[in-house]
């Protein structure tokens, strides 16, 4: 069982696979592919993307967490919304509370209803915007969100809080830089939705457990996916947060790479010398 | 289960699990009306006994080098002894776990599902439990290490939030009903500490086996403070005789948590977190029955039999006819049930068992 998550990661990128080539990791080049295989591969390097390295670690950092939230919110957000709207009404300010309600006052559908067109209506708008010309994408995306989602809502279909949370959800799956594992996240809030419509808090929190351990029990050639969380490991490089720019000498230890090194000690060697 | 190593995080964790899923229901008020303003002082006073009943347990356990308890008493008494020793901590570790799990679902019913039978909410629990147990051991465990940090924040930011609504008049008088209530019937709140049992089966398991004392030590103490936390927010908010009343003393706690006129009432959010705490609690326990009941029958798969561990604790969980007899088995029956078979049972055999040695040499 492993839910679709993505165990390698492809890359059309050169400076990618170059990167990953540095960290010891193995990379599968095929005759006749545009794509290279990176192997192993863990959560973390899901969320990363050839460019943080270039920036000011801070700002990397910022961006990695930006990331993580972006991830969270396209997993939960139409779950939570609907779990909220459904069972734990009382969670929501008294204001908000009597602002969804007169929203969705003329509405005549369930909120399961509602939040499944929204979401597939997306999922449409996205599919056809990359199918059609170039020159064209852009306007099917103007059309399908603009004019479509305010002629919804002007027909009483949906809600206007529903069309946030779905555009919010839409512009964080955009933030997670593989593609698979973006897809991987896209397929997957429609379980959590209809958790949320089930049982609220509960269905969520028990899929979420479901999820969590599906996630643990992967591995990639070896390595755990979730490492270095869990299974916890102390590394020099390669976890959570970027290390600053002087620091990224090590490899991560759970590669077991032959060197445990990318470069030679080359940083900072005044330190040394004053020794 | 294949024999997957434990770190020292994820040991201390996974005894935590078990404080942290009863301290969500019934615990901190029990304790409170065993021995009212003096229930912090109880409990600083039962860590210490703890930490010491750690001690021994790890002290006894020395001359076994990796054994666990079945093997201890498979030298004690021979293998009948052993099947005798392993079904009695089968049946204490599946009638705990369904006990809780009956009363956290009706505490859930209680609160949101009013019109949904109580067999679909364990269903839920049970499921959820079986799917992570059938990918592994080290599973549960990583998922454990993921979860119970967030849990154990949780309680932490319900005692900082509710600090205002606080009145810490509520400690005296310090010495409660008195000095028997607080020291000598107060002694019953040992059975807080019930998350200690798994001292006796994760030693073959441990990927350091030196730091076993340390685990021991460190659980016994982090229990403790934990548990003052969580009486501290239930005494020093509620007055101690109305918490008698209440189901879930720290949900009802967290409704007290309020940030300007946006954040005012967060416990369902609370509630997701402990559910997650709660399902990990449930498989770890299922694991370990399991484990026990491999090490009994020398089977060699596990997977086949775990359904039969989840339908079973559906069947013990529903046992109950009602919430109030439900409840009765937690309060009541559950906590004579820990003591005696953590830390009267389990301490003789060791004891025996190292008497046994001393006699041989």
């Amino acid at each position: 069982m492993n839910f679709g998550i993505p165990e390698t990661m492809s890359t059309e990128r050169p400076d990618k696979a170059c990167e990953f080539l540095m960290e010891g990791r193995v990379i599968i080049i095929v005759n006749g592919s545009p794509y290279a295989i990176i192997l192993p591969i863990t959560l973390i390097d899901y969320m990363t993307s050839p460019e943080d390295k270039n920036l000011k670690t801070n700002f990397a950092n910022f961006l990695r967490m930006l990331r993580f939230i972006g991830a969270f919110l396209t997993l939960l957000l139409p779950g939570l919304y609907v779990a909220i709207t459904s069972f734990h009404e009382e969670i929501l300010p008294t204001e908000l509370l009597f602002s969804i309600l007169a929203s969705r006052e003329n509405v005549p559908f369930p909120v399961i209803f509602e939040i499944l067109i929204m979401e597939i209506s997306f999922e449409l708008i996205r599919e056809a915007g990359l199918r059609v010309p170039s020159p064209v994408g852009p306007t099917i995306g103007i059309v399908g969100a603009l004019v479509l989602g305010q002629a919804a809502v002007s027909a009483d279909i949906v809600s206007p809080i529903l069309i946030i949370i779905v555009a919010i959800t839409g512009i964080a799956s955009f933030t997670i830089p593989d593609f698979i594992f973006g897809f991987h996240l896209r397929y997957f809030r429609f379980a959590f939705i209809l958790l949320g419509y089930m049982a609220g808090f509960l269905g969520i929190g028990i899929g979420l457990f479901v999820y969590l351990s599906v996630l643990c029990s992967l591995n990639s050639f070896g390595v755990p996916l979730t490492v270095p969380i869990a299974p916890k490991i102390k590394t020099e490089e390669n976890g959570y947060f970027l290390s600053p720019i002087w620091k990224r000498e090590h490899r991560a230890s759970y590669i077991s790479s032959k060197k445990p090194n990318s470069q030679e000690n080359i940083s900072m060697k005044w330190k040394n010398s004053y020794k | 289960m294949s024999r997957s190593k434990i770190g020292t995080t994820e040991a201390v964790l996974i005894i935590l699990t078990v404080i942290i899923s009863h301290s969500i229901l019934s615990l901190p008020r029990d304790l409170i009306v065993r021995t009212k303003s003096a229930t912090i002082l109880n409990i600083i006073f039962i860590t210490i006994i703890c930490t010491i009943l750690a001690l021994l347990i790890v002290k006894l356990f020395k001359k076994f080098g990796n054994a666990d308890i079945l093997d201890i008493s498979e030298y004690l008494g021979g293998k009948l002894f052993k099947q005798i020793v392993g079904a009695i901590f089968i049946f204490y570790y599946m009638v705990s776990s369904a006990i809780l799990l009956r009363n956290f679902c009706e505490a859930l019913g209680l609160v949101y599902f009013q019109m949904t039978p109580i067999i679909f909410l364990i269903l839920l629990f049970v499921i959820g439990s079986c799917i992570s147990n059938r990918l592994g051991f080290n599973v549960s465990l990583k998922v454990n290490l993921l979860i119970l940090p967030i849990a154990l924040v949780s309680i932490v930011f319900i005692f900082i939030a509710n600090f205002k609504s606080f009145d810490i008049q509520k400690i005296f008088p310090i010495l409660g009903g008195g000095f028997k209530d607080t020291f000598v019937t107060g002694l019953l709140n040992i059975s807080a500490f019930e998350g200690l049992k798994y001292l006796y089966f994760i030693p073959p398991y441990l990927k350091e086996p030196e730091k076993y004392k340390k685990i021991s030590v460190l659980s016994a103490i982090l229990t403790g403070t934990y548990l003052i936390l969580c009486v501290s927010i239930i005494l020093f908010i509620f007055p101690s005789f109305f918490t008698t009343n209440e189901i879930m003393p720290l949900y009802s706690a967290a409704r007290y948590i309020s940030f300007g006129n946006f954040l005012q009432r967060l416990e369902s959010i609370f509630m997701m977190v402990w559910i997650l705490s709660f399902i990990s609690y449930l498989t770890i326990a299922t694991k370990f029955a399991i484990s026990i009941f491999q090490k009994m029958t020398n089977i060699k798969n596990t997977k086949e039999i775990i359904n039969v561990f989840g339908l079973l604790t559906i069947a013990i969980s529903m046992f109950p006819k009602n919430l109030a007899v439900s409840t009765f088995w937690e309060t009541k029956i559950y906590s004579y049930f820990s003591i005696a078979i953590i830390f009267v049972f389990g301490i003789s055999i060791l004891i025996l068992a190292n008497i046994k040695k001393r006699k041989n040499l």
